[in-house]
């Protein structure tokens, strides 16, 4: 779904169709799940989180250029929050959260080695599909150091995904 | 012993069937064959920005004039920017090159003195003078020459994006910008890997490299052009490369498997299988939740 049509189903849904809540619910729930669980690394949370971005969208409809980049803005800004509740004074950049023991796949495993700053970074580009320049908005940092933590945090998965350490 | 049998006897096999066949890849795929083959694949990468493999040095500061705000864009003063890598910033990356551009990469593993790799022709050397002329930096950019622009790269990875997923044995492609091609990795073990790995590779060209297994393999259009009856060896040849890489690799590496079912198998991965994997491994959230809300409207 492009922004446009985003947009479209947004004004649908302060005119009070409830259709164009379905449609953006059935569009959105799984990239915005997907970037809850990577980011806080807990499936239940990402319930209740994924609960509140859609209540929020329902009630408020965003008026916004990029409404796909402001529903993952949200979603990213409520896990942030609920991290920080639970470890309010380490940074992003060192905070590790501890994955629910039910992912533990591979690549959950080895997201779990990442700092909220990089699962972050790795989640928004390639699980909600938004670009670089996009990403560099939300986390609010600049685009170059965000190309070059992701560069990173790739390298890092590459490394665990093969077997070895950071 | 029964392994040692099974792989002696592919050897037999290989040996006596594939002497001409081998030549006729050498002959195929001369530059590519015998070097890819003694090398990590990891060698292939095209890192975003940044320097070698493995590299852990941060560049030097990133962005000198990071804004209070944290959101770095740097206005050009009288059309300039102060460096290539603002230029590289304001395109926003990869996703706003000009159409003259083949690949950006660092020069020396910051992000202020950037390599630009730009088309052999007119076009090229005009964007040339175009990028020159909106830096007040000239020092913080060096030029070289490509054959395909990264635009030409993309559209064929977007068809060969169109062709991936469900049963396809196509696992994963990603531009190489240092390289100047698309590197699509086939899955070996797919029951139509050889043929889908040639009909990329000749209809492609030189714009893709193949990976199958450790066989990693492109074809020049000259030597496309070539009338070869050698080459109908080469899918014999794959196949046993195949089928050889898989003997002796498939109890030695840990296949890993991520919650969508993809398979990551056969040493390090790339830098675009790990997306690849990231990007196809979703989290489908249960439909309580979506009970949840609507109790709640």
């Amino acid at each position: 779904m492009t922004d446009e049509q985003l947009k479209q189903l947004l004004k649908a849904l302060e005119a009070g169709e409830q259709g164009a809540f379905s449609a953006i619910y059935s569009e959105l729930k799984t990239p915005v799940f997907t970037v809850l669980v990577r980011l806080t690394g807990d499936r239940t949370l990402s319930e209740d989180l994924l609960q509140e971005v859609f209540l929020k969208l329902y009630r408020q409809p965003p008026r916004a250029e990029k409404p796909r980049a402001y529903v993952f803005r949200m979603a990213r800004n409520l896990a942030i929050d609920a991290l920080r509740q639970k470890q309010p004074t380490e940074p992003l950049e060192e905070l590790l959260v501890q994955t629910d023991p039910d992912l533990k796949l591979d690549l959950e495993r080895a997201f779990e080695r990442l700092t909220v700053q990089e699962r972050q970074l790795v989640a928004l580009h390639l699980s909600a599909g938004l670009t670089f320049r996009e990403v560099a908005a939300i986390v609010e940092r600049p685009l170059g150091t965000v190309l070059w933590q992701y560069r990173k945090a790739i390298e890092k998965l590459r490394n665990l995904l093969d077997g070895g350490s950071l | 012993m029964k392994r040692f049998i099974t792989i002696f006897l592919t050897l037999i096999c290989l040996t006596a069937y594939c002497c001409p066949a081998f030549a006729a890849v050498e002959c195929t795929v001369p530059q590519d064959l015998p070097s890819v083959l003694s090398e990590n694949l990891a060698v292939h990468d095209v890192l975003i920005l940044g320097g070698g493999e493995g590299e852990t040095t941060p560049p030097q500061e990133p962005v000198a004039d990071v804004p209070a705000d944290g959101v770095f864009d740097e206005q050009p003063v009288d059309g300039k920017y102060s460096t290539m890598g603002a230029l590289y910033q304001a395109w926003g990356g990869w996703e706003g090159y000009p159409d003259y551009v083949c690949g950006v990469w660092s020069t020396d593993g910051g992000m202020d003195n950037l390599t630009v790799a730009v088309t052999d022709d007119k076009a090229g050397e005009q964007g040339r003078e175009a990028i020159l002329a909106q830096l007040r930096d000239h020092s913080s950019v060096t030029f070289t020459t490509q054959t395909y622009s990264y635009r030409q790269l993309q559209q064929v990875m977007d068809e060969i994006v169109t062709r991936m997923g469900g049963d396809s044995p196509i696992v994963a492609c990603g531009i190489y910008e240092k390289d100047n091609h698309v590197h699509v990795t086939v899955n070996e073990n797919h029951e139509q890997a050889q043929e889908i790995a040639l009909e990329l590779s000749q209809r492609y060209t030189d714009r893709v490299e193949v990976e199958l297994g450790d066989l990693v393999f492109s074809t020049t259009r000259e030597e496309l052009g070539k009338e070869n009856p050698a080459a109908d060896l080469l899918p014999f040849a794959l196949l046993m490369m195949a089928v050889l890489t898989g003997l002796l690799l498939v109890k030695k590496l840990p296949a890993r498997v991520t919650n969508t079912g993809k398979v990551l198998a056969g040493g390090r991965p790339t830098k675009n299988r790990v997306e690849a994997a990231v990007r196809e491994s979703r989290e489908t959230p249960p439909d309580r939740v979506e009970d949840r809300i609507r109790e709640q409207l």
